[in-house]
């Protein structure tokens, strides 16, 4: 605020500067609405559809790695966080180191939906995603990598089809329930019955799980991430990146009704997938079965898979050739941060060189 | 009258933010951990479900009693055309499998083919060699005759290559 156009009101208040309302005006609307810029823009192919699945390839115009990246994102958000901008696309990114890069986008699921688990996305979808990867690109075979929930569903994938797998990397995704955080206290089963939800809404609503990830720390999420926005916005100060993020919090999906069941229960409830007794179409997803070269990361700050659920997933595998990445930052801005560049990018990038053709 | 203007509100509540956020958090995630509060976010959610439930099955109700098609009725249908999608891609699977096995065992039989031809071409070669070794010198062959030698008048240059028929072909008359 310029201090020539400060001075108090007939209240003895000032409120803004008389010429910043169009900035005002700005937040109220990004507060209300949520941000509207370009997200997603690397040019992409559709190789295959399923119901809403969607398998996309961006293609590397100076290809240097003849085995392809497959990206798994959760069910719930969208997976253009991988492409955000194109100055925070880990895709982009990739794609310009010579790598072809393939992307699982699982949509929004409708009503006819609701009774889709994780048979259905596990056991038909990945299986017919990776052939399709390999019919077009190909290759003889391919990097798995999971992010969050998507690295929990590729790791089970592992675990079931190492078939031409080469590496599998896993971004901030649980494997271990046993302690939760606040989840485990809000999940317990005396205090909430995932399956009555279920029955009562069909698909859980996104704006639903977006409150349950908010509640894990309020009032950065609801109040500090306002405080930032507006001293960006009256600070002049560039809001693209800002936006993006904020656009994509707010852009979720909803949670297909018997895989939210699935994942509540059988995941945070009982614990089931350390101990070897989640199945995927009858048959049990052994993560011990797993042998392929393994990257698990996981961010210091990260409150919705926190370190201590990510790591065990290397105690568990037979891998021998297996790391475990503890890097600064959170569940998002590991990945899409001001700090990704120097920091998750490199490090997956180098790693998956030495393990590439 | 003071020339300083009064605090600006939004840096004055960034600073009680930044000041406070950390008790803050730390009063919040006391509640959010308690027992009490999951209990009650328990009971809130369930009783959620349960009027979207009872609103869900009124709609189809009156949907029911109105002739209109209902979410379920429309969810049948979009199952039928996934169950069609899915027959599809079991059917590509399929044609690609058997192109690919076409596509390769017509590779086979090509190459197959094409060693035995090459197989015969040698043959031939041994044949024709063995042939020239044992037959006698040829005979010089007769002089061309002279206007067969005679190059023409001014032949292109990038022509001449091309454009050097047998003797016997140039000295053919017209007709």
């Amino acid at each position: 605020m310029s201090p020539q156009n400060a001075g108090p009101t007939e209240h003895g208040v000032q409120f803004v500067d008389p010429t910043q309302m169009d900035l005002v005006e700005e937040g109220l609307r990004i507060m209300a609405f949520g941000g509207k810029v370009p997200t997603g823009t690397t040019p992409k192919d559709v190789v295959y559809t399923r119901n809403k699945t969607t398998l996309y390839r961006y293609r590397s115009s100076n290809r240097r790695h003849a085995t392809p990246i497959l990206f798994v994102y959760a069910l719930i958000n969208r997976p253009y966080i991988f492409d955000l901008r194109p100055e925070s696309s880990f895709v982009k990114f990739l794609i310009d180191q010579g790598y072809d890069v393939f992307l699982i986008d699982w949509g929004t699921p409708g009503w006819e939906d609701r009774n889709m688990d994780f048979d259905d996305y596990v056991g038909e979808h990945l299986p017919m995603c990776v052939e399709r990867m390999f019919r077009a690109s190909g290759a003889k075979d391919y990097t798995l990598f999971g992010y969050c929930m998507g690295g929990t569903m590729t790791a089970m994938y592992a675990a079931l089809h190492p078939e031409r797998m080469r590496n599998l990397v896993c971004l901030t995704a649980p494997f271990d329930f046993t302690d939760t955080g606040l989840y485990g206290i809000w999940l317990e089963d005396r205090h909430f019955d995932p399956v009555r939800l279920a029955e009562g809404l069909g698909n859980i609503p996104a704006e639903l799980i977006d409150v349950g990830n908010m509640m894990l720390r309020p009032v950065v999420n609801y109040v500090g991430a306002n405080v930032t926005m507006w001293d960006r916005l009256l600070a002049g100060k560039d809001m693209t990146s800002f936006l993006a993020l904020n656009k994509w919090v707010k852009d979720g999906v909803a949670f297909p009704g018997a895989a939210f069941v699935q994942w509540i229960t059988q995941f945070y409830q009982q614990n089931l997938l350390m101990k070897g007794e989640v199945t995927v179409k009858g048959e049990p997803v052994d993560l011990s079965r797993i042998a392929v070269p393994l990257l698990n990361i996981a961010g210091e700050n990260d409150h919705i898979a926190t370190p201590s659920q990510v790591a065990p997933l290397n105690e568990i595998v037979s891998s021998t050739d297996k790391t475990y990445l503890l890097l600064p930052g959170g569940h998002v801005a590991m990945l899409v941060g001001a700090g990704a560049q120097k920091g998750l990018w490199p490090k997956v990038l180098a790693w998956l060189d030495e393990r590439s053709d | 009258m003071s020339t300083t203007p009064p605090p600006n509100p939004f840096e004055a509540f960034k600073a009680a933010y930044d000041q406070a956020a950390e008790s803050w958090s730390k009063s919040m995630e006391q509640v959010l951990s308690s027992e009490d509060f999951a209990a009650a976010a328990g009971r809130m959610v369930a009783r959620y479900a349960d009027a979207q439930e009872a609103l869900r099955q009124a709609a189809e109700a009156t949907s029911d009693q109105l002739h209109l098609p209902t979410k379920d009725d429309l969810a049948r249908v979009a199952e039928l055309v996934l169950n069609v999608e899915r027959k599809v891609d079991q059917t590509t699977d399929q044609l690609f499998e058997f192109v690919q096995s076409q596509a390769g065992a017509a590779s086979a039989q090509l190459l197959t083919q094409i060693s035995e031809r090459l197989a015969a071409l040698e043959a031939a070669f041994q044949q024709l060699a063995r042939t020239s070794a044992q037959s006698p010198p040829p005979t010089p062959a007769p002089p061309a005759p002279a206007a067969a030698k005679t190059p023409p008048a001014d032949p292109a240059p990038d022509s001449r290559a091309r454009a050097r028929p047998t003797p016997s072909r140039r000295a053919a008359p017209k007709e």
